[in-house]
């Protein structure tokens, strides 16, 4: 029995499902996902995935899922045809439950309407869109396709088509931005109304021609205390206006929360399909190939994708638990604690709340904004301190 | 089969660091046969990975070797390694004593050194017959005729005498073997006399227990005799007795003159004391040998282990690492900062160096290691004397009539364009000029009188780069003289930190203050609360300086394919905070606990 199997077996709640499509019309500077300009392989690639998706049906034996995420990459170049084709791959290796929550990433700058009503008829009923600036100036800097009038067009384009579950991405921090600027691209994303936003500061990931330009002084990335302040800003703009701050740079109206990113942040099981796609099944990671050639090479060859695995050890599982809890914003340390048979020392919790990092009602501890913007600190500084119940 | 001591010869190799001793044992090794050249691993008397790794040797060995000589005779050679740094002049003495000769090394480039000196006096105090030999001849830089003149005006010795190599090279290492064979005297003592063995080192062997390496004097040593190890009254039996090649290679007996090992089933490491006399049993000696003398420390630190449940792991690692290194003295301290610990007495700051760095890799322990200061006598307002080895112990102010600190007499070979810089480093130390000798035309020999404290500070790398590398240095203990000294304490967030406090002169206390307060502000990572760091004389702040806290640590995206590293960025981060020492909500790093030592490149 191959570790996917033996690892499903123990856990049989439904799962999200997530497809990576590994093309863009242009890359962006600073993205690190697996994308690649040139699209001579996409009919190779959609019959691998296919064929991927099938490999796994014995493995996952018809298991339920209620999340499908298609990501990337930019997910919205597929035709209708194409993400027919999926789906029906997808169906015959799970059960798709009633009302899956069903996401499709799209570039705003490639948003095609009648496109988007067919996405809807084959089931897509949350679309999330790669805004990230509603000045052509920023957006040029990030080297998107797209200009901001389009990024609005592209979110009426998605509610004429009848999707009443939509995302932006927005990015901020970047180079030289102001607060004014901030501000007003916040102002901007809010007055469209849409029902989740995600917003991010600007990384400098490894490997991205952003993180060259950066080692060779060409760019220079806004300093920590500005970085600071605008993450404050965001958050304070975006709880003011009634959206509930759900994770660390996540936003949504109530019941819009993202159904499939909460399985990752909740160690629940998600199957993933595609170069680089992870997957996660009680414990177990693992992960393809970021290369599209070694994917169609494999597939081709009837092997499994994979890249590497790992099983987390108990440490890992707790280190990743509250990680992944304190970004979304508490820590039940009785939970903690009946999990873990580890707890958090009073004085590390009344040195948080004494700090304004967070509050705590004896139970939960609950991370204030500014306990936010010091998330990995405090996971670090508690996971540091973690003692045997007393 | 009995050998006769005119057969035996016993020697060691004295050099200043770098100036070829290990090549120069290695070519004795493969000349005799000992190892095979393609065997060889460079340098291969220094078996501690440290030692290889710094080029120095740090710890004596032996080592056996069987030579043919031009008179047709075979003889046994028993090569004893020293160490040649300042600091390791007590281990070399206890070499020495082991042997009848030593070969002088020199570096044909560099000629004498400080160390070469201080080498040559504890030989010649031993007794030894000593064989100058000038190494890498055939290096463009050598300058024979120069370093022969030396070699003559410091031992005395004849123009003829003084032999030519290259180790590197195999250039005149017959002529070396040769030399040992016919200059040496063979050893004195008689197999017929009641044994006595001097045991010139230890070691902790996991299966055998302790294994001691030893000199026969006088007597015989066979398997299953009862020893009597005289210090401590113990009798044990010899379960094997040996002599010393690549392997350990047990014989019957060893017999006066031989040197070798004992392995005697002792396995505590208090019982065997390196130093002692070996007798027999059921028939000692009425006397036991010289022994060494005390070893005095000089400079003193704690040693804490980073997390403290492992301090009892951090005992034991210190018992085994004493039983051959008896220089180290340590015992049981407390520190508020840090818990529990040992205050640990060095030769010198190498030697704090190299302990703490053999207790990382050959005993796996992480430590935090203080501030090194020196010994201090206070003389109290009562009259009282008492000896302050920890300036966290040092007494109130009120209390102290004065205080005393060691004196060494340094002595610092350079060429002579650099004496300003010596002059100019050594008076910044609060240095008493003493003179100035020439070597030669080119080279000068300054002494100084200097307060030991000065010189644990970076002394050595601050001499070596203001003399671009080329000075040598040597010092002696001399005295104890007053001194006009204050105890400066280091406040975090209010709280005196024990283990950061200094002994310093009154006229630098207030720069020192503010360097270190400054540099403590380097060092201490920003946090999620201000760290105020105050630097105070008694009750007086005299420097203030303040770490804000940190505004923004956590990262945007963590989704499916980034959780995995996510977590390792997460776990390095934890395991960064578990090295760090908490002090009240302050996460100090180790390397603040020394940050003493680098004060001086602060601006």
């Amino acid at each position: 029995m191959t570790p996917e199997a033996s690892a499903f077996q123990s856990h049989p709640s439904p799962i999200g499902i997530y497809i990576h499509i590994p093309f863009c019309e242009k890359k962006c500077f600073y993205c690190d996902f697996y994308s690649l300009e040139n699209h001579s392989q996409r009919d190779s690639f959609i019959n691998a995935l296919v064929k991927e998706i099938s490999m796994f049906k014995q493995i996952y034996g018809q298991r339920k899922a209620d999340t499908i995420f298609f990501g990337g990459g930019t997910p919205s170049l597929l035709s209708p045809s194409e993400l027919e084709l999926v789906l029906s791959a997808i169906s015959g290796t799970f059960q798709i439950a009633e009302n899956p929550e069903f996401t499709l990433e799209c570039n705003p700058g490639t948003v095609d309407t009648a496109h988007l009503s067919e996405y809807r008829s084959l089931g897509v009923n949350r679309l999330s869109f790669g805004v990230q600036s509603f000045f052509d100036d920023e957006l040029k800097f990030l080297s998107r396709i797209h200009n901001a009038e389009e990024a609005v067009s592209a979110v009426a384009k998605a509610r004429k088509a009848g999707f009443t579950n939509v995302n932006i991405d927005m990015i901020y921090a970047l180079p030289g931005q102001t607060v004014e600027r901030l501000t007003a691209n916040m102002e901007k994303a809010l007055s469209l109304e849409t029902e989740h936003i995600s917003a991010y500061s600007l990384i400098v990931e490894p490997g991205t021609p952003l993180n060259a330009a950066v080692e060779k002084g060409e760019i220079k990335p806004a300093p920590e205390s500005s970085e600071a302040d605008m993450y404050e800003r965001v958050m304070s703009t975006m709880e003011d206006r009634g959206l509930i701050h759900y994770e660390i740079s996540n936003y949504s109206r109530p019941g819009y929360q993202c159904k499939h990113n909460l399985k990752y942040w909740n160690a629940q099981s998600y199957a993933s399909f595609g170069p680089s796609a992870h997957s996660y099944l009680n414990g177990q990671r693992w992960w393809n190939v970021s290369s599209l050639t070694s994917y169609l090479s494999d597939i081709d060859a009837g092997i499994i994708p994979v890249s590497a695995r790992e099983t987390l050890s108990p440490s890992q599982i707790l280190d990743e638990y509250v990680l992944l809890h304190l970004r979304q914003g508490l820590l039940d340390s009785s939970e903690l604690e009946s999990l873990f048979t580890v707890s958090i020392p009073d004085d590390t919790i009344e040195e948080l709340q004494e700090g304004g990092y967070c509050d705590y009602n004896g139970q939960v501890i609950l991370l204030t904004r500014r306990g936010f913007r010091l998330c990995e600190e405090i996971s670090a500084r508690i996971l540091s301190r973690l003692a045997d119940p007393a | 089969m009995s050998l006769s001591p005119r057969f035996i010869r016993n020697f060691c190799i004295i050099a200043h660091i770098d100036h070829g001793k290990s090549t120069l044992a290695d070519r004795l090794l493969e000349q005799t046969g000992t190892i095979a050249e393609r065997k060889m691993v460079d340098q291969i008397l220094d078996d501690m990975p440290l030692e290889r790794e710094r080029g120095i040797t740090i710890k004596s060995h032996a080592i056996q070797m069987n030579y043919k000589a031009k008179d047709g005779e075979a003889y046994v050679l028993n090569l004893i390694d020293t160490p040649g740094h300042v600091d390791f002049s007590y281990e070399v003495s206890r070499s020495l004593a082991a042997c009848e000769g030593a070969i002088l090394v020199v570096d044909a480039s560099q000629g004498v050194e400080a160390q070469t000196i201080s080498n040559v006096y504890l030989a010649i105090d031993a007794g030894l017959e000593l064989i100058p030999v000038i190494n890498k001849i055939d290096l463009p830089g050598a300058m024979i005729p120069e370093v022969k003149r030396q070699l003559i005006d410091l031992i005395g010795c004849k123009e003829e005498e003084i032999l030519l190599a290259s180790a590197k090279a195999k250039l005149g290492i017959d002529e070396i073997l040769e030399a040992v064979v016919s200059r040496i005297p063979t050893p004195a003592g008689t197999s017929e006399a009641p044994l006595r063995a001097l045991i010139f080192d230890a070691k902790y062997d996991s299966y055998r227990g302790v294994v001691t390496y030893i000199r026969i004097v006088d007597g015989k040593l066979r398997t299953n005799d009862n020893v009597l190890f005289h210090k401590t009254g113990k009798v044990f039996q010899a379960e094997e007795v040996g002599v010393l090649g690549m392997e350990r290679l047990p014989v019957q007996e060893l017999e006066a003159g031989n040197v070798g090992y004992l392995i005697a089933g002792v396995k505590e490491l208090t019982e065997t004391r390196v130093g002692d006399t070996v007798m027999n049993g059921d028939l000692p000696a009425e006397t036991p040998l010289p022994g060494y003398r005390e070893v005095k420390s000089m400079v003193f630190s704690g040693l804490y282990p980073a997390q403290s449940e492992r301090f009892e792991e951090l005992r034991d690692a210190l018992a085994k690492l004493k039983l051959n290194d008896a220089a180290l003295l340590y015992e049981p301290e407390t520190s508020t900062a840090l818990g529990f610990g040992f205050r640990c007495g060095f030769l010198g700051l190498l030697h704090m160096e190299i302990v703490q760095e053999r207790l990382e890799r050959e005993f796996n322990q992480t430590i935090i290691t203080t501030v090194p200061n020196v010994e201090y006598r206070v003389v109290k307002t009562s009259g009282e004397i008492i000896l302050v080895d920890n300036p966290a112990e040092m007494p109130s102010p009120a209390e102290i009539d004065h205080i005393e600190e060691p004196f060494v007499t340094a002595q610092i070979i350079c060429p002579s364009e650099f004496i300003g810089n010596i002059m100019k480093l050594c008076m910044d130390r609060r240095g008493v000029y003493k003179n100035t000798t020439y070597i030669d035309t080119k080279r000068a020999d300054v002494r100084f009188e200097l307060p030991l404290a000065e010189i644990v500070f970076d002394f050595f790398d601050k001499l070596k780069s203001l003399t671009r590398g080329y000075a040598s240095f040597d010092y002696e203990y001399l005295d104890n003289r007053e001194s006009d000294l204050v105890k400066l304490d280091i406040l975090l967030n209010g709280d005196v930190v024990d283990a950061l406090s200094s002994v310093v002169h009154r006229d630098k206390s207030y720069d020192w203050g503010r360097k270190l307060s400054s540099r403590l502000r380097k060092l201490i990572p920003k946090q999620l609360f201000e760290v105020i760091i105050q630097a105070a004389i008694g009750s007086k702040i005299i420097a203030r300086e303040s770490i804000s806290p940190m505004r923004k640590n956590v990262i945007a995206k963590c989704y499916g394919g980034d959780i995995s590293r996510k977590r390792k960025l997460l776990e390095k981060q934890k395991e960064g905070k578990k090295r760090m020492k908490q002090i009240g909500r302050v996460e100090v790093p180790q390397e603040a606990f020394l940050a003493v030592l680098s004060l001086n490149d602060e601006e």
